[in-house]
């Protein structure tokens, strides 16, 4: 296997083993990175001078006998909203042209501190506000969408043009190009990872996580990213706990894990709903119980996510929409534009629904430990496609089916993680999502991992 | 003929419309006192403490 193929659980037990040398790995990545950009456009751009440099730093650490942790001489990309001192942050928009950040991030900060290498920033769908990221294409077919709005990331980690790489999710940005592409993503609970220095899409709906190939390495870049930081107003000063790698063992004895009989599973390609439902089968064949859960308040989803998203995004770019209107792409520009005609009323009703909504989801998760549902009711479609019809006439938009099952977490606030369970007939991947308690991350991490161990 | 402008508004507006209509739904709720959740703490129902 080559280093670029390693995961991080097992790039970083080979650095620690002194059995791979940091500069060996992060040159491989860059090696592939070069090689798959020309083709997949994961990358706004490679730093390699950068990368180079960081990597035999952390070499000559290792040699000293100094190894930070897990991240020490891993190569990343981080999602191009992620501010990083003396690099632009594009948002891959032409509104950021000549951009620099004067000040690392707060992630990027700790994933420094924590030693991991930065290979490059991925593409974004404009300012994160689409699920396609049109400049990205899919890791397994590039006729195919990259999904989004973190689709370089998604696409980088599953091409090895990165070991992990950071997301942000508003309403599927990270599950969704992850279970497209057929790798693991993390959206974690509201206000654990702190946002300082990630360029916002809806203050209260965005949150930080790891996109990675297994759910272990999603725990281990949680662990170096999670913890309070007051420049975040929503970041919790809640201690961090469980966020460290899952027990070896997959028994899930007496774990109670939900079933949707509502919503997750209408309008769900078959092949989707089959690959979930033996997922869910082999979480009981490890000791799951099952149980059937009804979602609360399903029918206001889009309704809420819409009311709290679309004038939250308006208000962030009020000032360039005024100054610099034609640098935003078409799509992005009449999303922006009509979201300053929502009336207040229409937000604060969406506001006051999100109340009854977390209401009614903290009942349902005081029944089971977990839910698990599709994580997209469909693979990815072919590049260009606006909607999807479905079998009983109904025709929903592509962005609309993309977001339909995550953004629920988002409303909430909860964690979620996709894991990927099998592929269709076209060989294109499936997620199963595992959605947990409010700073359950450990649980939702633990189910995960017991899935992936079973399978592997 | 529309000038670009002219188009450019219609799809606005048309965005804007729909958008309207599906916020609307959430008229159908009784929201009778409930207050409006700006930024929150996502565990302040309390989940995992009552859960333990």
């Amino acid at each position: 296997m080559r280093p670029y193929e390693l995961s991080l659980t097992a790039a970083a037990d080979a650095i620690r083993g002194r059995r791979l040398s940091p500069v060996d790995l992060v040159n491989s990545v860059l090696e592939r990175a070069r090689e798959v950009q020309p083709g997949l456009g994961a990358y706004v751009t490679i730093t390699a001078d950068r990368a180079g440099a960081a990597a035999r730093a952390a070499e000559r650490e290792v040699a000293s006998g100094r190894v930070r942790g897990p991240l020490h001489g891993v190569p990343m990309g981080l999602k191009d909203l992620i501010d990083v001192a003396g690099t632009a942050t594009t948002a891959s928009s032409r509104v950021r042209a000549g951009h620099r950040a004067q000040a690392d991030s707060t992630v990027a900060a700790r994933l420094a501190e924590a030693g991991a290498v930065l290979v490059g920033k991925t593409h974004t769908h404009e300012f994160a506000y689409g699920l396609t990221t049109p400049q990205t294409r899919n890791a397994r077919d590039r006729a195919r969408i990259a999904g989004g709005s973190s689709g370089g990331s998604a696409v980088a980690v599953a091409a090895g043009a990165a070991t992990f790489a950071l997301g942000t999710d508003t309403g599927g940005s990270i599950r969704v190009p992850a279970a497209l592409n057929g790798v693991v993503g993390l959206k974690p609970t509201y206000g654990l990872v702190p946002r300082h220095g990630v360029t916002s899409l809806s203050w209260s709906l965005d949150q930080v996580g790891p996109i990675t190939r297994t759910v272990e390495d999603a725990a281990l870049v949680l662990a170096a990213v999670a913890g309070h930081d007051p420049r975040d107003p929503a970041s919790t000063p809640a201690p961090v706990t469980g966020h460290r790698r899952p027990a070896r063992d997959g028994d899930l004895t007496g774990l109670r894990v939900g079933v949707p009989s509502t919503y997750y599973f209408d309008h769900v390609d078959p092949e989707v709903e089959t690959a979930v439902r033996r997922a869910v089968r082999r979480l009981a064949e490890l000791g799951a119980r099952l149980v059937d859960v009804e979602i609360p308040m399903a029918r206001y989803v889009q309704a809420i996510q819409w009311g709290l998203m679309v004038p939250e995004a308006s208000a962030y770019h009020e000032r360039t929409l005024r100054t610099a209107a034609d640098r935003y792409e078409d799509d992005v520009r009449v999303l922006l534009e009509a979201g300053e005609l929502m009336s207040a009323g229409d937000h604060l009703r969406a506001q006051r629904a999100r109340t009854l909504m977390r209401r009614e989801w903290a009942r349902m998760l005081r029944q089971v430990d977990v839910v698990v549902a599709p994580t997209v009711p469909l693979t990815a479609v072919p590049a260009g496609q606006a909607s999807v019809p479905w079998p009983d006439g109904t025709v929903e938009a592509v962005s609309d089916a993309y977001v339909r099952l995550s953004a629920p977490a988002n409303i909430t606030g909860v964690p979620a993680l996709t894991v990927p369970v099998g592929a269709d007939r076209a060989g294109l991947p499936i997620g199963m999502q595992v959605i947990g308690r409010p700073f359950d991350e450990a649980t939702v991490v633990r189910v995960g991992h017991a899935y992936e161990r079973s399978t592997a | 003929m529309p000038s670009p402008e002219e188009d450019r508004g219609a799809v606005v507006a048309a965005t804007a419309r729909h958008i309207h209509t599906v916020v609307s739904v959430l008229r159908e709720l009784d929201l009778g006192d409930t207050p409006p959740a700006a930024a929150f703490h996502a565990d302040e129902e309390g989940v995992r403490r009552a859960a333990v």
